[in-house]
């Protein structure tokens, strides 16, 4: 295994591969290290739900001025919810609750795209900075229907576009682990929020990695699942081809024990499947594509992945180099057709019967430009005229039908892949962290963020970032575990067994 | 049709066809048409951020069969695609509709009754699409505003090849479009509620070169008479346009049916960019070979074969076995009376005067009908054997329309009220008594041998019985009991003759 288990290129990189990954160094500990424990404990009444869910409300109240974690909190409605947690609490047996409602009375918040009634839900844009949703998106129906009591909605990049959380009408997200770093995106709020201990649970959503890169960039765990086991009915569009809501947690279990909760067809969402997981293999065999390690551009994601490696072999799984090379269509493809969908999906902000209306312009035509020129941000416009442009006469077969066909050329790759191997251990991310503003005028820079996250989205596998450790700053790095379709818990699993390998 | 310019008139149709789903093709909103404006609206209508749509399946099911009666391919495997643009009767900012991949495809239809003898035409295509909201201008004297009740209505494109020569055949086409589709049940087609609508393409193709020349598209036509006036006061224009020298124009225009004439809309210099591509929210339509073949054994008869089937099986004229055969409420009425025993010509006849004449008067639909033909076929038989005179079996129809009671038992209405037909006997001899008595001085006059005064009391007697008696038998009465008392008579006449004459062929 030369290849891949070469001597780590980075010696300052810090191994770390937790089963349970702390709060960002310098926050205040949480009331329990994840979700599970902290179920628990208010199970045994050793605090009641109302509590839990006060302190998260006061945490953000009292911090988040230095994340921008948060959009906007529901305390009444949420602090209702925790008052109804209690008394069916009072009404079951510990057993009981912890089968029918395993995070009953647990604070969760969710990535302010998913609609939920009477909250307003923004999208982080100037555009819907006034809309309340009059229905609630099923992917958050089904958090809550597993107890968990969400207080609050989390910044984002403005329609999930981007990798830095820094597009955002409010203000980009900060790191907890270096607040002059960002937080990743566009699901930035999303694990920050986690980082900063204000909340154990949340939902995100990934069309190119904007779970997986800001799970990376925080510390914590994202799962970005296969495409249609999430449902999508409610999740405001961006690309919905690529679209797939998922959740983050700060450990495995949490998120063992919450993905099969949110899973499952949904006769509002088309495209949503019941899961249908492969069998699990016996002797499980893992690959590791060299493209994505030569796509990573700081030293210490390639240590990462070699450490993985170290431990995957000390756990008995063999670790085959392989190559990809169909990646470098993936971020070329992904951009067409995702601002492709987008420029349809965002047509319907047009100021007629909700979101930002302009004062300016005579005709309803001027009117409805006007409004969108003000209420979409500079990234939200450049792709829907990239988009725009994809799909015109005369250049749809050259850009759109390109972009299509590579998408198959990917997905068939992936799937050769899964012939010869159970999964694919990658970097994450090309680097850790970077510094906010440092990409944000340079989209070149900004999209090839993406590179080690939309492959799996155009082939709409699933993928899970893992904390791999730190550099020498102490910024977190991240690994990610692909695998072929329904794979979600053999990934989890896989996720443990590194983190079980003694260091 | 060459009229004289040394062009020939080429024409298409582009009809669309609301389905009769219960709801809506990609939410679950009744479809109905009349509800007050945004009653029949939900977050998928009004495009609200994270709204998903789904498929209706009965829309795909209505929508193949319209397929397969319009004798076109159905394809296992079709596409819904995205037709974006901006308009504001357009929530989501694109039209979720199909496009390179539509469901049906090469299918023709056969126009009859043209003086030219039939010709086949072709269909293109037809496919699924959802309908776009309406807009009211100035409803309120506010501007104008939306109404999405219609967002999502559940439409059928079907696009006619430009296989038309003469204005007549476009409407035949309309109409034979109608036939088929209303008798399949997938459609009400009624034009007037914009459940069935055209546009028309129309063109010029010189003869003498075989050039085909500028199309123009016409919109807002909206009866079977429209569609014919419009495609020739169209070819007109084009004729007087192309006569003097002009060139015509590539456009979009309105026909305005009050004035018999079409105006422009919009110009089109190049093609619109609907920028189309696959829907992504929806997975490819597949429809296998058995379900196309379930859905092909539930086509009904049409009413062309029907109609040959009335008039040469069943003995009616032609004219009545058109009448009959359409829409299908009419047709179901006509057959199962027949079913229940009631002679063709017979039912034909009370349908055509008696049935239809109500229908009219009480502003009905065939479909609104509250009894079947077995009703009917009591009431003629009743008629048929004399026991009812056709004025009383009108005023048992009316009843038959407002009590079910009056509609399972006819006849038992009649008796009820008094209509059944006395033939002769004390009935009607103390039903002349009582005119008499009731007009001594005509009795007079007629004893005076003023024959004038016998019709008088006649009439008389007449307007008592309510229809209710045999003429020729109260007039023998009347005249019996005016010549004192006398001998019975027993003169019947014919059960055909009190049927109106119209006896059962049979």
């Amino acid at each position: 295994m030369t290849a891949v288990a070469a001597p780590r290129t980075d010696p300052s990189y810090r191994p770390f591969f937790p089963a349970v990954a702390p709060v960002a160094p310098g926050c205040p500990a949480p009331l329990a290290p994840d979700a599970v424990a902290l179920a628990s404990r208010l199970r045994q009444r050793d605090l009641s739900c109302e509590e839990a869910v006060r302190d998260a409300l006061e945490r953000v109240g009292r911090d988040d001025g230095q994340y921008s974690c948060f959009l906007g909190l529901c305390a009444d409605r949420a602090v209702e919810k925790a008052r109804e947690a209690d008394r069916r609490l009072s009404g079951l047996a510990a057993d009981e609750a912890r089968h029918a409602f395993p995070f009953l009375g647990v604070p969760a918040a969710v990535k302010d795209n998913l609609c939920l009634e009477g909250v307003r839900t923004t999208c982080g844009s100037r555009m819907l900075s006034s809309y309340v949703p009059p229905y609630t998106a099923t992917t958050v129906s089904r958090l809550e229907a597993l107890g968990a009591v969400v207080i609050g909605k989390l910044n984002m990049d403005e329609f999930a576009m981007g990798a830095s959380s820094e597009t955002s009408f409010l203000g980009p997200v900060r790191n907890p682990h270096a607040t002059d770093r960002v937080a990743g995106g566009s699901s930035g709020g999303s694990a920050a929020a986690l980082a900063a201990g204000f909340v154990p649970l949340s939902l995100g959503s990934d069309t190119g990695g904007s779970i997986r890169q800001p799970a990376a960039f925080c510390g914590v765990f994202g799962l970005k699942p296969t495409y249609g086991a999430m449902s999508r009915y409610g999740l405001v569009a961006y690309a919905s081809s690529l679209d797939q809501p998922g959740p983050l947690a700060r450990s495995l279990r949490d998120l063992s024990v919450l993905f099969p909760g949110l899973v499952g067809r949904d006769p509002r969402d088309a495209t949503s499947r019941a899961p249908s997981p492969p069998p699990v293999p016996d002797a499980p065999r893992a690959g590791v594509p060299e493209e994505y390690l030569a796509a990573s551009t700081h030293p210490a994601l390639r240590a990462a992945v070699s450490e993985a490696v170290r431990r995957l072999e000390a756990a008995g799984i063999p670790v085959l180099p392989l190559s990809l090379p169909a990646t470098r269509l993936c971020v070329p493809a992904y951009y067409i057709l995702a601002s492709a969908e987008a420029s349809s999906n965002l047509s319907r902000f047009d100021g007629v019967r909700y979101g930002h209306r302009s004062a300016a312009g005579e005709t309803l035509a001027e009117r409805c430009a006007a409004s969108r020129t003000e209420g979409f941000g500079l990234e939200v416009r450049r792709r829907i005229l990239l988009g725009t442009f994809v799909l015109s006469a005369g250049y749809q077969d050259q850009y759109y039908g390109r972009a299509q066909k590579a998408r198959e050329a990917i997905r068939e790759e992936f799937r050769r892949a899964f012939g010869t191997v159970d999964f694919l251990v990658t970097p994450a991310t090309p680097e850790p962290a970077f510094r906010i503003g440092e990409k944000i005028t340079d989209p070149i820079a900004m999209y090839s963020q993406d590179i080690c996250t939309v492959g799996p989205s155009l082939a709409g596998l699933p993928a899970l970032s893992v904390p791999a450790g730190h550099t020498a700053e102490g910024l977190p790095v991240g690994i990610q575990l692909i695998g072929p379709a329904w794979s979600e818990a053999f990934l989890l699993a896989m996720a443990q067994r590194l983190a079980e390998v003694p260091a | 049709m060459n009229r004289g310019t040394g062009h020939s008139l080429v024409c298409g149709l582009e009809i669309h066809v609301e389905l009769a789903t219960r709801t809506k093709v990609l939410c679950a909103c009744p479809n109905r048409f009349g509800a007050e404006p945004n009653t029949l609206a939900c977050p998928v209508c009004a495009g609200l951020p994270g709204a998903l749509p789904v498929l209706n399946a009965e829309a795909v099911r209505l929508a193949v069969l319209a397929g397969l009666a319009l004798d076109c391919t159905i394809r296992s495997r079709s596409v819904m695609a995205r037709k974006n643009y901006f308009y504001p009767d357009m929530p989501k900012g694109y039209q979720i509709t199909q496009y390179e991949e539509p469901l049906c495809v090469d299918g023709s239809i056969l126009l009859d009754d043209l003086p030219g003898g039939p010709r086949r035409v072709r269909i293109e295509r037809a496919h699924l699409e959802e309908d776009a909201g309406k807009l009211l201008h100035d409803a309120f004297g506010t501007g104008t505003l939306v109404d999405l009740n219609r967002c999502g209505v559940p439409l059928l494109e079907i696009v006619g090849a430009p296989d038309l020569r003469t204005p007549e055949e476009a409407r035949r086409m309309m109409e034979i479009v109608r036939d088929r589709l209303e008798a399949c049940g997938v459609s009400d087609c009624r034009m007037e509620e914009g459940s069935l609508r055209a546009d028309v393409n129309v063109s010029l193709l010189d003869e003498a070169t075989g050039q085909f020349g500028t199309r123009v598209e016409i919109k807002n036509v909206n009866s079977f008479r429209a569609v014919e006036r419009a495609v020739a006061s169209e070819a007109r224009r084009q004729e007087r346009i192309l006569g003097a020298g002009g060139r015509v124009v590539r456009e979009t225009r309105l026909w305005d049916d009050g004035r018999g004439e079409s105006r422009p809309m919009r110009r089109k210099e190049t093609d619109d960019d609907y920028r189309y591509f696959p829907e992504p929210d929806l997975p490819a339509l597949r429809i296998g070979p058995e379900e196309v073949e379930a859905l092909r054994r539930r086509l009904p008869e049409f009413p062309a074969e029907r109609r040959r089937r009335y008039r040469d099986e069943m003995g009616l004229l032609d004219a009545d076995a058109l009448l009959l055969c359409r829409p299908p409420a009419v047709a179901r009425l006509f057959e199962s009376a027949c079913a229940a025993g009631a002679s063709p010509r017979a039912a034909a006849d009370f349908l055509r005067v008696e049935v239809f004449r109500h229908l009219n008067r009480a502003g009905l639909d065939p479909a609104d009908v509250p009894f079947g033909g077995e009703s009917l076929a009591r009431l003629l038989a009743a008629v048929g054997a004399g026991r009812l005179a056709p004025v009383g079996a009108r005023r048992v129809l009316e009843r038959m329309f407002e009590d079910s009671g009056a509609a399972a038992d006819p006849e038992g209405e009649a008796e009820r009220q008094g209509l059944l037909i006395r033939s002769g006997g004390v009935g009607l001899d103390d039903l002349a008594r009582r005119v008499a008595a009731a007009h001594p001085a005509a009795c007079q006059d007629l004893r005076a041998g003023k024959e004038k005064a016998f019709s008088f009391l006649l009439g008389q007697a007449m307007r008592e019985a309510r229809g209710g008696a045999d003429p020729k038998a109260l007039a023998e009465a009347l005249r019996r009991v005016l010549s004192g008392p006398g001998h019975e008579s027993a003169g019947l006449t014919g059960p055909a003759e009190q049927a109106g004459g119209k006896g059962d062929p049979a």
